[in-house]
């Protein structure tokens, strides 16, 4: 009798391994699900439309050329070569992928750009994007990739975004700005959308001390770095109507601590404070002094709605103790909140973007942007990063 | 005699101390593999340090074999994230990439991948 029952209780519990084994993985817990169950990738919503301009020019952030915000919603360019998508006013990213059967891990996914990726435009409809020497288009819904030109020949490395249907860039034949064995002193810029050759805007040799450019319509502002100086850059406009060359100041803020439009140029300078520039007068005023006890690392991020400030305590790369401040454009401090997101001293993430009711960031730029700020809340006395859920 | 001794222990700890605080961190880091190909040997170095980045790579194959790396790299000062490829120039038996910053900057990060023919073989991020 125990011999039959120990016999009955033995296939029981084989036939619930067995049911175990064929059960499927739930929904949550499943590695490959990205949860790319929308239908609406790649869809235009016409709601508040901004003006055309506004989605196809460069904007600067912590990274460069990797967000963008378009009448279809934004994008996302991770470290790792992957471009995620996220309906308008949704803070959810997920990879832009309607292939189906597609588990959106592998380089055959349409959400996979390259790792070697430069950065992602939209311009006409159409998202842009550099690797190496090469320009590449896609549909809004991440399908249809096509190479549209070849910049030039052989296997030098460059750095450039895209503004306004155009790539600028500068060739850095020694891997990256600042490397040594730069030696091309020309700004270039390539058509996205046409046959047309890429073409030279500029040639000086700043270029080769160049940190960052920024276009504002008919002007070309370069910052340069000027050696051993870590706190100031140099700055110079260049007319691409009259090609007047103009120094404005060689004690100006540095890459994504500074903005400019409408003759007046905005900067951030470390332990000092935030600046602006009369361009036709190059005369260069405090608007308000700023000091951190411990001096550590700074951005300042110009957008319509605020000024963005995130400081580091660390002077060198270290993102896991920041603290966003955020100022209205009279540079009154309007709150301030601590992002202490991210997690090992290897790792990199923060601000990715602001785009309609919410600023965005990421823990690590090797993925999705994961925590959202609501700016509602701004002013509040309760500002917080919330999780953003899949 | 030995309240000398500890006054000079402690001139030391703290000298140390100090000098711990003056040096900039320096992050290097190296990794070696080597593996069969079509019945040929490879092998691969990658080396990582804040102002430069190499790699190499030999194969006994008649294939040409190529390195690309993709790194991300910070201004001094500035909280900005660069981010750069290279890739050398294709070679048989063997080929090594190299990448100088110079001190305004500093590399954070770079990722290797390894190829011969268009395959990647191998790939490790360093940081």
């Amino acid at each position: 009798m125990i011999k039959k029952i120990s016999i009955l209780l033995i296939i029981a519990l084989i036939a619930v391994c067995l049911a175990s084994c064929n059960k499927p993985l739930p929904l949550e817990s499943n590695p490959i699900n990205t949860g790319n169950e929308s239908s609406f990738i790649g869809y235009l919503n016409t709601d508040n439309l901004k003006p055309e301009s506004y989605y196809t020019s460069f904007k600067q952030g912590i990274t460069i050329g990797k967000y963008l915000e378009t009448p279809y919603g934004a994008y996302y360019c991770s470290f790792d070569g992957y471009l995620y998508y996220s309906e308008k006013g949704n803070t959810k990213y997920i990879r832009l992928c309607n292939k189906p059967d597609c588990n959106h891990n592998s380089m055959d996914c349409n959400a996979y750009i390259s790792r070697s990726a430069i950065g992602i435009g939209y311009y006409d409809n159409k998202i842009y994007y550099a690797v190496w020497n090469n320009i590449y288009c896609m549909d809004m819904d991440g399908s249809n990739h096509k190479r549209v030109k070849t910049l030039y020949e052989g296997y030098d490395s460059n750095f450039g975004f895209f503004h306004n249907g155009y790539f600028y860039y500068v060739i850095t034949k020694g891997g990256c700005l600042g490397a040594i064995g730069n030696d091309d002193n020309n700004l270039y810029r390539a058509k996205v959308d046409d046959d047309s050759k890429p073409e030279i805007v500029l040639t000086n040799d700043a270029i080769l001390k160049i940190s960052l450019f920024m276009i504002d319509d008919d002007n070309i502002y370069i910052i340069a770095n000027i050696p051993d100086n870590s706190k100031f850059v140099s700055l110079y406009s260049y007319s691409t109507i009259s090609k007047s060359w103009s120094e404005l100041s060689d004690a100006f803020g540095g890459p994504s601590a500074y903005y400019i439009i409408d003759d007046t140029g905005y900067c951030y300078i470390n332990n000092k404070g935030f600046y602006e520039i009369d361009i036709d007068t190059k005369e260069m005023k405090q608007m308000k002094a700023l000091e951190f006890e411990n001096e550590g690392i700074c951005s300042a991020l110009y957008y319509p709605d605020y000024i963005y400030l995130i400081h580091c305590n660390s002077k060198t790369q270290d993102f896991t103790n920041q603290i966003l401040y955020i100022y209205d454009w009279d540079y009154n401090l309007i709150d301030s909140v601590k992002f202490d997101k991210v997690y090992g001293k290897s790792t990199l993430g923060s601000f990715v973007g602001d785009i309609d009711g919410y600023i965005i960031f990421a823990s690590n730029f090797n993925e999705k942007p994961d925590y959202y700020i609501d700016k509602s809340e701004i002013g509040s006395g309760n500002l917080m990063f919330h999780k953003i859920e899949d | 005699m030995k309240s000398n001794y500890i006054k000079n222990i402690s001139l030391l700890i703290i000298l140390v101390m100090l000098l711990s605080y003056s040096i900039i961190p320096v992050s290097a880091s190296s990794d070696y593999y080597e593996s069969t190909y079509n019945y040929y040997n490879y092998d691969c170095g990658s080396n990582f340090d804040t102002n430069e980045l190499s790699g190499e790579m030999n194969y006994a194959g008649p294939t040409k074999i190529n390195i690309a790396i993709d790194y991300s790299y910070m201004r001094s000062g500035y909280l900005t994230v660069h981010t750069g490829s290279a890739i050398a120039f294709p070679q048989t038996s063997f080929v090594g990439i190299i990448a100088t910053i110079n001190t305004d900057y500093y590399f954070t990060s770079c990722y290797y991948s390894y190829l011969i023919g268009s395959n990647m073989v191998y790939s490790v991020g360093l940081f």
